[in-house]
């Protein structure tokens, strides 16, 4: 599998974009890291890349608590404007919850890959990316 | 004598004595006939009582055979409860003061059983009315007797067990609207016997508001054969002015010839400690199952919170173990302390929440809320003269209301801050604090002008832990999650209204 181009992470938690945007760097599992700090500002990103048919990240994880505009709040969002070409974005979504309704929940959006517990481990982004 | 005619060996002499002699002996074999095959107990008895002559049926009924009859007398059988009153009558039957009577009185059997027979005795009199033996005719009602006297136990029982049961019965003709109600009915009530009328409307209209359309509907139910029996609980007004819960019971016992219902029985039985009961443990439940829910809702809010800082920590630690340039592990070292302070601070305000919620017992005392507002507008002097802010302290003067003082600081504090901070852009910030009371409840309404907040998005996550909405940098999203707690653990609740650019009111539900 190729390298990804793009990994776009969207979290409110300063540190955590910073650590995990420090491993994908150190271990060079994509070329580049786009953060947002919640679902508003990586719509503004996004939407108009799909309508104008630019390059779009191959990888989103997105937290669930977010202020502006939260995961879920994304996701609906996303599904609406998502590319209906065969630009495949992947998204997983990442959380410090453990709610089963919230795993329940993630899983139900056809467009989400799997759910993953904070914190991120090595091993975990190895496979989301490589 | 001596010009009579020779006597012969007939007796008699004349044709009309023949015939005499002739109807006689018919009339003769004719009672004879009804006497001894009659289905009753019949005997000719001497006027002291001795048995002259007795019939079969008799003999039957009493065990015994003629012979040992004819040695008895009707005393000799009878039981000695009776025999006085038999004895009575007997007298005044010979003294010529009544025809005949009629008694119902025990006999022994030969074999020592009783037997209960219907006495009816007659006087014949001889030509010089003197008396000369009496007819007696004995009926078998012993079944009968028995039949009664099961009849008279088993209402007597009957009986007993409704009084000592405390259930009041009523039985109701429909169609004339009358009803007959116990003594118990009424005394359930606190009433008197006179003090209720034999109406169905008199116990209708006894009952609770709330409660009528169900007590009608379920009558109806059964009038209409969908029930087989009619089962109503309702609160009827008793002579106190007080309601008590009672539970009905009712089933239709006879119909119309045209299949109307026409008489109605049924109980009353006084439910009202066991209702009571019932409303108390529904309440406990619904208490119970709201802490649970608190509970359950807490215990996310916890993990969520920590685990977000502690995950941070061990991915910060991960990452100065791969790394060796100093001035990396340096930089590393600054967020490592940031997240130390961040899991503190979420120690702190989840001990508050904590402490809240285990305060079962929160203290109050009596606190003049005008002055809490007025210290409140004094300690936010500094942001208020910031922005021009306008506090307005509609709270009446000398209002004095039971409540934790420290939380009603925490309350007042959280909600003016929150409404300067959410300032409108275009106009100052005014800021309105009003208390009044609805249906028993006091409340304590904070109005502002500023950007309100779009209740429809964010309604529901308004009071969480950690939920900003406008991007606020210093917003941490935990003030109105912890006036909720407060609030609530008060026994109140709080609301919020609010439009998108025309300001918000939260309104805090203090009892």
């Amino acid at each position: 599998m190729s390298k990804k181009q793009v990994a776009c992470i969207i979290d409110d938690d300063q540190v955590y974009v910073y650590g995990v945007k420090k491993m994908i760097m150190f271990y060079d599992f994509c070329k580049d890291v786009l953060t947002f700090k919640n679902g508003e500002e990586a719509l503004g990103y996004l939407q108009p890349r799909v309508m104008d048919d630019a390059p779009l990240p191959e990888v989103i994880m997105v937290d669930i608590n977010m202020p502006v505009m939260d995961g879920w709040e994304f996701l609906d969002a996303f599904t609406r404007i998502k590319p209906k070409d065969g630009r495949k974005v992947t998204i997983y979504v990442i959380s410090s919850s453990i709610k089963q309704d919230d795993i329940d929940k993630a899983r139900n959006y056809t467009e989400v890959t799997d759910y993953i517990v904070k914190p991120v481990r090595f091993e975990s982004l190895k496979q989301i990316l490589g | 004598m001596e010009g009579d005619k020779a006597q012969t060996l007939h007796p008699y002499n004349t044709s009309r004595e023949y015939q005499i002699l002739d109807e006689l002996t018919i009339s003769e074999e004719r009672f004879r006939g009804a006497f001894d095959y009659s289905g009753i107990g019949m005997a000719i008895v001497a006027p002291d009582g001795k048995w002259l002559k007795v019939n079969k049926r008799l003999c039957d009924l009493t065990g015994y055979s003629q012979e040992e009859l004819l040695r008895l007398s009707f005393q000799d059988l009878t039981h000695p409860d009776d025999l006085e009153a038999d004895m009575r009558q007997l007298q005044l039957l010979v003294a010529g003061k009544i025809e005949y009577y009629q008694i119902e009185k025990r006999y022994f059997h030969r074999d020592g059983s009783v037997i209960w027979g219907l006495l009816n005795v007659s006087l014949v009199r001889d030509k010089f009315n003197r008396p000369l033996h009496l007819v007696s005719q004995i009926e078998d009602i012993t079944d009968r007797k028995l039949v009664e006297a099961a009849y008279k136990e088993s209402e007597e029982r009957w009986q007993f067990a409704l009084e000592g049961s405390g259930d009041g019965i009523w039985d109701w003709n429909v169609q004339t609207g009358e009803v007959f109600y116990s003594n118990q009915c009424k005394a359930m009530l606190g009433l008197a016997p006179g003090e209720m009328g034999n109406s169905c409307v008199e116990w209708d209209r006894k009952v609770h508001p709330d409660d009528k359309d169900k007590y009608f509907s379920d009558m109806h139910e059964h009038f209409m054969g969908r029930t087989s029996v009619y089962i109503n609980e309702h609160r009827v007004l008793c002579k106190d002015g007080t309601y008590k819960w009672v539970l009905d019971r009712g089933k239709v016992i006879s119909w119309t010839p045209d299949h109307k219902p026409l008489r109605v029985l049924g109980t009353h039985t006084d439910i009202s400690e066991a209702k009571e009961k019932e409303l108390q443990l529904q309440h406990t439940l619904d208490i119970v199952s709201e802490q649970n829910k608190r509970l359950t809702n807490f215990a996310h809010i916890v993990s969520h919170n920590l685990r977000t800082h502690t995950g941070n920590l061990e991915m910060l630690l991960y990452i100065i173990e791969q790394t060796s340039a100093e001035a990396e592990k340096a930089e590393l070292m600054q967020h490592l302390k940031k997240v130390a302070s961040q899991l503190s601070e979420t120690m702190l305000h989840l001990n508050d929440v904590i402490s809240i919620q285990a305060n079962i017992r929160q203290q109050r005392t009596g606190i003049n809320l005008r002055e809490y507002v007025h210290r409140t507008t004094e300690a936010m002097a500094g942001e208020i003269s910031m922005h021009r802010a306008i506090i307005i302290n509609n709270i009446p003067v000398g209002l004095e209301i039971d409540y934790n003082p420290a939380y009603m600081e925490s309350i007042l504090l959280n909600c003016m801050s929150n409404a300067i901070k959410y300032r409108h852009p275009d106009r100052s910030p005014v800021v309105e604090i009003s208390y009044y009371e609805t249906a028993g409840r006091k409340v304590l309404e904070i109005t502002d002008n500023g950007i309100g907040i779009n209740l429809e998005r964010y309604g529901k996550k308004l009071f969480g832990m950690y939920n900003t909405f406008h991007g606020n940098a210093d917003a941490k999203g935990v003030g109105l999650f912890i006036t909720k707690n407060q609030v609530e653990a008060m026994g109140g609740k709080i609301e919020v209204i609010s439009n998108v650019g025309q300001g918000a009111t939260f309104k805090i539900f203090l009892t």
